[in-house]
């Protein structure tokens, strides 16, 4: 730098000393100092644009580059009208393109939390061909499997559910140290009860993960047995927020699912299991009861010194053993049957994720790209007008070079100063939808604007400006060659009578109008369709009725109420509780909720034999009073009667007309029996849909699944004690017409603290929340792919207006002219606006055949719409003309304005 | 007679002539070129100084301050070696040039190819 300080005092003197020369002869030959001196400095010329030319000379690309680039920022200063539209038409596309990338980045891209994540996996159980795979979970003999046969991988089972569980901190009896500050004596020996998401792990765990609790320690594998010590691992924010960081916490007893357990370990903050949890058990995995059926994963380190190869291998032999190939039917080879495969993890973390996301990131890169399409005809109207400016400094030095260059930087200016207000965006846009992406996601990290998120949103800005820039700046250097000299006078001559100019590269710009708004109709046509999915998810018939009712979880995962008699007592006592308030008007209990994912089961027909094939369906506990509180219709047969809870009763059942539908194929179910776990049920009735999150099979995410419901008193303990290590069941309230949702809440409060102390209520919700929460991944997929699809709209709209305008602008001569000879203002307005329509509807035709691709590439998140769905296609065609119509009278209409008179005077 | 308008490739041509008979700076290369022409071609002052640079970076010319005659700090240009090359093709390529279109401005009608004839029997 100091030698370009000292390029510039000598270019300095060297100007100065020539004038002074000149100045001399000047006076040598009679002129005055003073004149002399003036007419040097005039023949010399402009000394700033000589002194640019010789920098240019001479210095290194990258100072002029820098140059350029200030240059370009000052010329942004001075044009506040273009610089404004410029930047939020950038920072909107830039911004919006910044946010899907922290998403992607925080989905796909960014590694796992884990040391070596790359040599982590998750082992299943996995059926069907390679490419059509599904990852299934292990049961217990399969992961005594693999955990005999492969010494290649380091394994760990776990549960990949979390429970909600209650949580009782401080001994009963044994004020807390906060309650002892506490006046009210009656609190003094009420200990807390909360309720918190508990992950089930085995003993390995938490150090095939490679992450050591930061107090105290794992499990150990005296723990991990059934009949083991229960321990328990606390999550740093729990251990935070419950146990108020207590350093001495290890060796404290707390109460956890009605049982004490003993702290043994906090984790460490910021450490993210396969789940959200905040509290972590032994899994204590067996091969009875829960680890008969597929209910476990396997988390698995590759070894040091092993391969994947090697793993590969092993897992494909202990596979071959635990599932014996299935026989060949006559002439066909068997396909792969059952077998065990590992999954890397980090793939297994983001496998829904990864199409929709894919498919946002194009969506930005299109509205980017119709953004860039917008700014390069802004560009191109404003390089007509330096037309002479150009044409100076070509003329003083270099040829083309400089100029482009000077353009590009200007574009890069732009660009960069766009993509910070993009980034500014992108980041009050990813605060504003946090909370429910991270809910919807499942994120394991954070979104965050960290150092990848900038160096791409800076990497986009360049290329943008390149993209918007390149095409003006070659087009105004040509301008410039051409505009000194004969050719020059010419050109402005022709101008002058006001042909359109394919002299300012509007040709270009009006062919890129077709792709604008061919992009435009795929976009549109694509969020169509996925609000059209979302709505129709949304208004499938539930089945019920779903106004005036509230839903209270509460976990029964408690030792307090291991049997099913104990169960049944509470249920009993509790509706009889509920029924008294003034707030209720009816209530119930069932084991999952409408629009929540039920227990799945096999059975067997009773009739079709002890070895006939094993079916799925879902199994409810219920009240007798379930159906009514809902107000799903007994379509046949009766309801469930207080009676059948009796345990001398038969065991009856009720199945719903999917069911019926289902495995009867229009026979009636009716007292038929149900063979579930070795107990028989006689069915009894038939009951309406009652719709679910499906947990098998082929079914849309929210749906009519079949499904049995059995009253809780007839259930086995261990199925008891089973499900409700899995499900919560919910308190379901019809409230009188006249009470508030907060008297119901009491109400179901205070009932359940009479009957259940110590069994918190864990969330109270209503069916709407209910079902929000159930499609809040589609409610998001649509809601971005629409605004979005509205900003390329909106984008298209600008750009075509601004096409209109400008021809207006350019041709205002020629069209006075014309409205002076007689022509009418209509005539005016179509001369100008048919063409530019014409060009939209050749991108409409465009984007009406590339629709039907967008509706491809969705078909996997599309439900009860079909991909090629014409309705829409024709909807978004027709649409887009009116907003093309609109968007192209509004500038023609400056026709109107347009004084022939004066047209005519000034040629 | 109005002085023609230079090409920016014939300007350097005449500048590395000029410092080549004698080192000089800017403005007397000037006086140089518009002496040498006996006043037929007056260099655009503008266009003489990045050209100068511009050569100068190129190593066709090497500028070194020195003093002038009238007792000032000036810089001075001199035609290095490469320049001197530069300067014998630029050369050869002028004269080339300007006698490919003396050939055309002599042109008679004698020189013109013969026409084709219309309708042969």
């Amino acid at each position: 730098m100091a030698r370009r300080s000292d390029y510039e005092a000598e270019l300095d003197a060297e100007i100065r000393h020539h004038m002074e020369l000149h100045a001399e002869d000047l006076e040598a030959e009679g002129v005055s100092p003073a004149e002399a001196r003036r007419q040097a400095r005039q023949r010399f010329g402009t000394v700033d644009a000589v002194k640019e030319a010789c920098r240019e000379a001479t210095e290194p690309a990258f100072y002029a580059v820098l140059r350029d680039l200030r240059h370009g920022f000052a010329r942004l200063r001075r044009r506040p009208g273009f610089t404004a539209v410029a930047l939020v038409t950038l920072a909107v596309c830039i911004g919006a393109n910044s946010a899907i990338f922290s998403l992607v980045d925080a989905v796909l891209l960014r590694p796992l939390p884990y040391p070596e994540a790359d040599r982590l996996a998750r082992v299943h159980t996995v059926a069907g061909p390679r490419g059509d795979t599904y990852w299934g979970a292990i049961d217990g003999r399969s992961w005594e499997v693999v955990r005999d046969g492969v010494a290649a991988l380091e394994s760990a089972p776990f549960s990949d559910w979390t429970t909600g569980v209650n949580l009782v901190t401080g001994d009963i009896g044994e004020p807390t140290a906060e309650q002892s500050d506490a006046t009210d004596a009656a609190q003094v020996t009420t200990p807390r009860v909360t309720h918190v998401q508990q992950q089930r792990v085995g003993a390995g765990f938490f150090s095939v993960l490679g992450v050591e609790p930061t107090l105290g320690r794992s499990f150990l594998a005296a723990e991990d047995r059934p009949g083991g010590p229960a321990v328990v691992v606390l999550s740093h924010a729990l251990w935070r927020d419950d146990f108020a960081a207590d350093q001495d916490v290890l060796g404290r007893r707390v109460t956890l699912r009605g049982e004490p357990y003993t702290v043994v370990g906090v984790m460490p903050e910021g450490f993210r299991s396969t789940t959200d949890a905040e509290l972590w058990t032994p899994l204590r995995p067996s091969t009875q009861g829960e680890g008969g059926g597929a209910n476990y994963g396997i988390i698995a380190r590759l070894a040091p010194d092993a391969s994947w190869r090697q793993a590969r291998s092993q897992l494909a032999a202990v596979s071959a053993g635990r599932f014996p190939a299935p026989e060949a039917a006559d002439g066909e080879t068997a396909g792969p049957g059952r077998r065990l495969a590992a999954r890397p993890l980090q793939e297994t973390m983001a496998a829904d994720m990864r199409q929709p996301l894919l498919i946002l990131w194009m969506t930005v890169g299109g509205v980017l790209l119709i953004g860039c399409v917008n700014l390069a005809g802004l560009l191109l109207a404003q390089g007509a007008g330096r037309r002479g400016e150009i044409a100076t400094r070509m003329a003083i030095g270099g040829g083309p070079g400089p100029i482009v260059r000077q353009l590009l930087a200007e574009g890069l200016a732009l660009g960069l100063v766009g993509g910070a207000a993009g980034l500014a965006l992108s980041v009050l846009a990813v605060r504003a939808l946090e909370d429910h992406v991270l809910a919807t996601l499942g994120l394991t990290h954070e979104l965050r604007l960290d150092a990848r998120v900038v160096a791409v949103t800076i990497l986009i800005s360049v290329v943008a400006s390149l993209l918007f820039s390149a095409y003006p700046a070659w087009r105004a250097s040509r301008l410039g060659r051409s505009s000194g000299g004969e050719a020059g006078r010419l050109r402005a001559a022709l101008a002058a009578v006001g042909r359109t100019a394919g002299g300012s590269g509007q040709a270009v710009r009006r062919a890129l109008l077709v792709a604008q708004v061919a992009v435009a109709v795929v976009l549109l046509v694509g969020a169509s369709l996925l609000a059209g999915s979302f709505g129709h998810l949304r208004g499938v018939d539930p089945g019920f009725q779903p106004e005036g009712l509230l839903a209270a979880t509460v976990s029964l995962d408690d030792a307090n109420y291991d049997t099913s008699a104990k169960v049944d007592r509470l249920l009993r006592t509790s509706l009889a509780q509920l029924e008294t308030s003034g707030a209720v008007e009816a209530a119930a209990v069932g084991l999952s909720v409408p629009y929540e994912r039920p227990l799945n089961t096999s059975f067997r027909l009773a009739a079709a034999g002890p070895d006939s094939e094993l079916r799925t369906t879902n199994l409810t506990y219920v009240t007798a009073g379930y159906f009514d509180v809902l107000g799903t219709p007994v379509v046949a047969g009766r309801g469930l009667r207080e009676a059948d809870g009796q345990p001398a009763a038969t065991p009856a059942a009720l199945v719903n007309r999917a069911f019926a539908d289902t495995f009867f194929e229009g026979a009636s179910p009716l007292d038929r029996t149900l063979t579930v776990n070795g107990r028989d049920w006689r069915v009894v009735g038939i009951v309406g849909n009652l719709i679910q999150r499906p947990g098998f099979g082929d079914y849309e995410p929210v749906a009519a699944v079949p499904a049995m419901y059995v009253p809780v008193a007839h259930l086995s303990d261990e199925m008891v004690a089973l499900v409700h290590g899995w499900f919560s069941p919910s308190w379901v309230v019809r409230t009188s017409g006249a009470s508030t949702r907060e008297a119901a809440a009491q109400a179901i409060r205070e009932a359940l603290r009479g009957t259940a102390p110590g069994l918190p209520v864990a969330s109270l919700r209503t069916f709407g929340e209910i079902r929000r929460g159930a499609l809040r991944f589609q409610w998001l997929l649509a809601v971005l792919m629409t605004g979005l699809a509205a900003i390329a709209l909106l984008l298209t709209a600008v750009g075509l207006a601004g096409l209109v305008g400008g021809t207006v602008q350019e041709r205002q001569r020629a069209l006075g002219i014309s409205l002076a000879l007689g022509a009418t203002r209509s005539r005016a307005v179509r001369s100008v606006v048919l063409p530019i329509l014409g060009l939209t509807a050749v991108g409409l035709a465009l984007g009406a055949a590339l629709g039907p691709l967008a509706g491809r590439l969705l078909r996997g998140l599309l439900w009860g719409v079909s991909p090629d769905s014409l309705v829409t296609l024709a909807a978004v065609t027709a649409g887009m003309l009116a907003v093309a119509l609109a968007a192209a009278l509004v500038p023609a209409l400056r026709i109107a304005h347009i004084d022939p008179a004066r047209s005519l005077r000034a040629e | 007679m109005k002085p023609a308008d230079l090409l920016q490739g014939t300007l350097d041509m005449l500048i590395l002539k000029a410092v080549s008979l004698r080192p000089l700076h800017g403005y007397g290369v000037l006086l140089r070129i518009q002496q040498l022409s006996r006043n037929a071609l007056e260099v655009q002052q503008g266009s003489l100084y990045p050209a100068l640079h511009r050569l100068a970076k190129a190593k066709l010319i090497s500028a070194e301050w020195g003093v002038s005659d009238n007792g000032r700090r000036a810089k001075f240009y001199s035609l290095t070696p490469a320049g001197e090359h530069r300067l014998e093709s630029e050369r050869d390529r002028w004269r080339r040039t300007a006698s490919a279109v003396d050939r055309v401005m002599a042109a008679t009608v004698g020189d013109l190819p013969p026409e084709p004839r219309g309708e042969e029997a």
